[in-house]
């Protein structure tokens, strides 16, 4: 099984169980209609950390950014063919939307952490790990002007609604600190998450990192 | 169109002007800035910009108006009249004194539309009014670009024609792999766009001009209006925000586009008043390449998907009640799901086309039809057939949809055709025409070849082109009237062959009172194509149907080295209905998720008079219970437990199919739904799957739910239990309201709430009577309160 898959069966609760017959045969059906229907684009913009002070709300994003003196906006999505996908599947199989919409966020995840090491070769420095609006005291009502700033309406076609739910659904937007400086890539962790009380991961004794 | 955009489009080219938001941020403006704004604040750099474009020698400047909307504004201290009207005026005293025309420029709203997004089609359309009636006394025209979402722009050329007079150019951005953002095709947007009435097509921004040749090439074949080119100067370097094509490679890129016959251009981002300059020099040394007219081909559309009917193309016919219990129990019961599977099912088996009539008595059908096509085009992309009689409902319908339809049908009878054909042309769709009038069903072909013509004539006099005529010659049943078969081909051939019109026939009304329908239907099908059958409406999940039109595209060479039949029939071996295995019982398909075996079971049980609350209770609930302790206990997990609720799910199929409508099993309604604001709804639906296969019925109110909207359907159908669902700590609010607006109105019920960010102190801090961990939790609540 490849990374994504196997990350969509932690997604799927299965903490390292191997899939049953029927569920992995769902996986492979989903992958490869995924490949075959998403379209990922992503766009960044790198700029001096006191250019974009209005983006920066917050003390949590403060702190991750602290030992950085550039900032990588960043946004990222796999298009609105998944989420197409996702919902035709809701009303002829649930299961399979599951699977799907699962194996989706594995590979929004997948996606941005190729597009991350792109970067890496483009911009140069010692990057901070992907902070997204919504986490820690970082406010997500900052997904608008996000997008904003980074002309990513026209870029990529990801737009929010009133209420900052990224539309198409599997995207990202974030902040990643450059600095020219070895600084603490930083561990996402737990004491800082919106969802650490709820979380589903943390209740069967793991965390969503790798 | 107005005298002045008329004698504009006389000229041999027409220059639009270049990129204005980056222009703005040279003269100072940041990213990030609204740039409506800077009609306030830097107003001599918009007016300087302009005359830039217009000493560049821009036919058209467009003023700085393409984000005011009032969504991107909603967060600065100006309305959408201030800000339009500022930027014509700013745009008006530039032109002063020249010929250069003035453009109120309408970008996209910023989000995106049902489906893909919430914003409703019916509050775009009214976004996009605003900008409009506060501009139309100043413009001189209205341009619509930049569009990624042929639903958002149908909203806006739509706004633009009902509350305006002016000529309106329609552009929309393309990527590389030919595609909008949200999939829009160039054939899809050319033929609806034209059909709606813009005045030019084109394409803008998103790529470089030697990226678009072929999909300006793909939307010349579509169209017969000018064609529009205004690319963006390659890409923004993400450092410095450089583009990456110059102004003399852009011109020199745009060469090939005059030989293309492209009669309009401009720039777009990134490029400057020497891009516009290049292109006027260019151009006043290459002679336009007069298009030819595009040839009678008709075509269809959703926006994602164009059928050309350039060979028989099969229209599915199962979305309609007529004698069909279980489809007209779905309209009654709103059961939309019910419908989406007819769909899905149809699309599976290789129709083309989908023909939708939601027509019954008890109903609304208008606000049925709505519902219905708007659900429909969120999950397939086969081109909608509108099919009802009534004008309100079809103008409805045509109004919502997401591309080029066809509506089933208007006759000869004159008084129908002044109600329904306007409607067509307005929205550009194309129409079947019944050989039939107030004096019925002529028994002759000549006859009805002769009201064919009648519609064809009436139709093209309201400015319907005839290629958007098709003609239903109209079948008759076979065992009643045995010669009045040849009648119809015969007909069928003359309306094909001598007035050159598409043709379109009911097939399965032939075979009735007879035995072995099939047989006879798919016989009168291959006979009808040899005829000059185009549409068959028929049942495509009948193989010796849909197979028939797959057959014959081989056979009369449309399939090129068969390879669509190879596709489609290559693995099939006879296909028999499985017998399950001795040792499968019905619980343990429903507990193994084999959904087939459990379906064919219920049925042998069935078949041997077993009772039908009998299976539910002894066998379904049970099986689907220790399928819900195995998930409590790990032992299996979510995906397997939603594959135990599908097989469920055909046992529970299988019974209703037997039973009649009155008579249905429900152990209680319950109402379930996604709070305001929040869209992440597919927890809401897994509970809901479970819920149904525990013989619940479940009113669905979907995602993004006013407070008020559940409280009132928990009221109307006088429910005992409503589940709420919210992902987002930012939407916890909306359930919080919805739960205090339900206690307040004094309907007697129970609330349960799930989702990612709840807990039950928060559902008890919230006043929900329990808290759900997952479905199954919400299950054990139901059954608590419900029994």
């Amino acid at each position: 099984m490849t990374g994504v898959k196997n990350e969509a069966l932690r997604y799927l609760g299965y903490r390292g169980n191997p899939p049953d017959e029927a569920t992995a045969a769902l996986i492979d059906k989903g992958y490869n209609e995924l490949c075959d229907t998403v379209s990922p684009h992503y766009c960044h913009k790198i700029t001096a950390k006191e250019e974009v002070a209005s983006l920066l709300k917050g003390n949590d994003i403060a702190k991750h950014l602290e030992k950085s003196e550039r900032v990588i906006f960043f946004a990222a999505t796999l298009g609105s063919g998944a989420d197409r996908l996702i919902r035709t599947a809701e009303i002829t199989n649930m299961a399979y939307a599951l699977v799907l919409d699962a194996l989706a966020s594995a590979m929004t995840e997948e996606f941005c952490d190729s597009a991350e090491q792109e970067l890496k070769i483009r911009c140069g420095g010692h990057f901070t790990w992907r902070y997204s609006p919504g986490y820690g005291d970082y406010p997500i009502e900052l997904q608008p002007d996000i997008i904003r700033f980074l002309n990513a309406d026209k870029l990529i076609g990801l737009t929010a609604t009133d209420s900052n739910i990224l539309i198409p659904r599997k995207s990202v937007t974030a902040v990643i600190g450059v600095s020219e400086h070895e600084q603490d890539s930083g561990v996402r962790s737990c004491t800082t998450c919106n969802l650490r009380e709820t979380c589903k991961f943390r209740r069967s004794g793991e965390n969503c990192g790798n | 169109m107005n005298d002045k955009v008329k004698k504009l489009l006389e000229k041999e080219y027409v220059i639009l002007d270049g990129g204005f938001g980056t222009e703005l941020q040279k003269r100072g403006m940041k990213p990030g800035e609204t740039s409506e704004i800077m009609n306030f604040q830097r107003e001599d750099d918009v007016y300087a910009i302009h005359r830039s474009y217009i000493e560049a020698g821009a036919d058209v400047i467009n003023a700085n108006t393409f984000g005011a909307n009032r969504l991107k504004l909603a967060k600065t201290q100006y309305s959408t009249a201030e800000v339009v009207r500022k930027a014509l005026s700013i745009a008006k005293r530039a032109a002063e004194g020249t010929d250069t025309l003035v453009a109120l420029d309408i970008g996209p709203t910023g989000q995106l539309l049902e489906p893909a997004g919430t914003l409703a089609f019916e509050d775009a359309y009214d976004i996009f009014r605003e900008i409009i009636e506060a501009g139309r006394e100043l413009a001189d025209l209205i341009l619509i670009e930049t569009m990624t979402d042929l639903y958002e722009i149908k909203a806006a050329l739509l706004a633009a024609k009902e509350n305006s007079d002016l000529p309106v150019f329609t552009f929309m951005s393309f990527e590389k792999n030919g595609r909008t953002f949200t999939g829009t095709l160039p054939s899809a947007a050319a033929l609806t766009l034209t059909g709606m009435g813009a005045d030019a097509v084109g394409v803008n921004c998103s790529l470089a001009p030697d990226e678009l040749y072929n999909i300006v090439a793909e939307m010349i074949r579509y169209t017969d209006l000018p064609i529009m080119v205004k690319a963006n100067a390659g890409l923004p370097d993400p450092a410095t925000g450089a583009y990456s094509v110059d102004a003399e490679k852009y011109v020199n890129d745009c060469i090939k586009y005059t030989e293309m016959g492209v009669k309009i251009f401009g720039g777009c981002c990134g490029t400057s008043p020497e891009y516009i300059s290049g292109l006027k020099t260019m151009l006043s040394s290459h002679t336009p390449v007069v298009r030819g007219k595009r040839e009678g081909i008709a075509s269809v559309c959703s926006y994602a998907n164009t059928v050309d009917i350039t060979c028989p193309k099969i229209i599915g016919e199962r979305i309609n009640p007529t004698g069909k219990k279980l489809f007209k129990e779905a309209l009654k019961n709103n059961d939309i799901n019910y419908i989406l599977n007819q769909a899905l099912e149809q699309v599976a088996a290789g129709a083309d086309i989908l023909d939708v009539n939601v027509g019954l008595p008890e109903i609304d059908e208008k606000e049925m039809m709505v519902r219905v096509v708007k659900a429909l085009q969120g999950i397939t992309d086969l081109p909608l057939q509108i099919d009802s009689t009534k004008p309100d409902v079809i103008e409805a319908a045509l109004r919502v949809y997401n591309g080029k339809a066809i509506v089933n049908s208007v006759n000869g009878e004159a008084a129908v055709m002044e109600r329904i054909l306007p409607i067509v042309k307005k929205y550009g769709a194309a129409v079947v025409g019944l050989t039939l009038d107030e004096n019925g069903i002529p028994s002759k072909a000549e006859q009805r070849v002769a009201i064919a013509e009648r519609i064809m004539k009436t139709a093209m006099e309201y400015g319907i082109p005839r290629e958007n005529v098709f003609i239903d010659c109209l079948t008759l049943t076979v065992s009643t009237e045995q010669k009045a078969v040849y009648e119809t081909l015969k007909a069928v051939r003359a309306v094909k062959q001598d007035l050159g019109l598409h043709t379109v026939l009911g097939v399965s009304n032939i075979s009735f009172g007879l035995p072995t329908r099939e047989l006879i239907n798919s016989t009168f099908l291959s006979m009808a194509m040899e005829c000059g059958l185009d549409l068959p409406i028929i049942n495509p999940n009948i193989t010796a149907m849909s197979g028939a039109v797959f057959a014959y595209r081989v056979l009369a060479a449309h399939d090129e080295n068969a390879a669509k039949f190879i596709e489609r029939f290559g693995g099939e071996t006879a296909k028999k209905p499985t017998v399950p295995k001795a040792e499968v019982t019905l619980s343990y398909a429903i507990e193994k998720g084999l959904d087939k075996d459990a379906e064919m079971l219920t049925k042998q049980k069935l078949e041997a008079g077993a009772d039908s609350m009998d299976i539910v209770n002894n066998e379904l609930i049970p099986a689907l219970d220790r399928a819900g302790d195995d998930f409590g206990k790990n032992k299996i997990f979510l995906p397997q437990l939603i594959l135990s609720a599908n097989a469920a799910q055909a046992c529970f199929a299988a019974i209703k199919a037997a039973m009649s409508g009155e008579n249905r099993i429900s152990k209680g309604k319950i109402v379930l739904a996604t709070v305001k604001g929040d869209i992440h709804d597919i927890g809401k639906n897994i509970v809901k799957t479970l819920l149904e296969n525990y013989g619940y019925t479940v009113i669905d109110l979907g995602k993004d739910v006013p407070e008020q909207k559940v409280v009132d359907a928990a009221i109307e159908h006088d429910v005992k239990l409503v589940g709420l669902s919210a992902l987002m700590t930012t939407t916890l609010g909306a359930m919080e309201r919805t739960i205090k607006l339900l206690r307040e109105s004094g309907h007697d019920c129970k609330v349960v709430v799930g989702g990612a960010v709840l807990t039950q102190d928060y559902a008890d801090a919230i006043g929900a009577d329990c808290y759900a961990k997952d479905a199954k939790d919400t299950v054990d609540f139901a059954k608590k309160v419900l029994g």
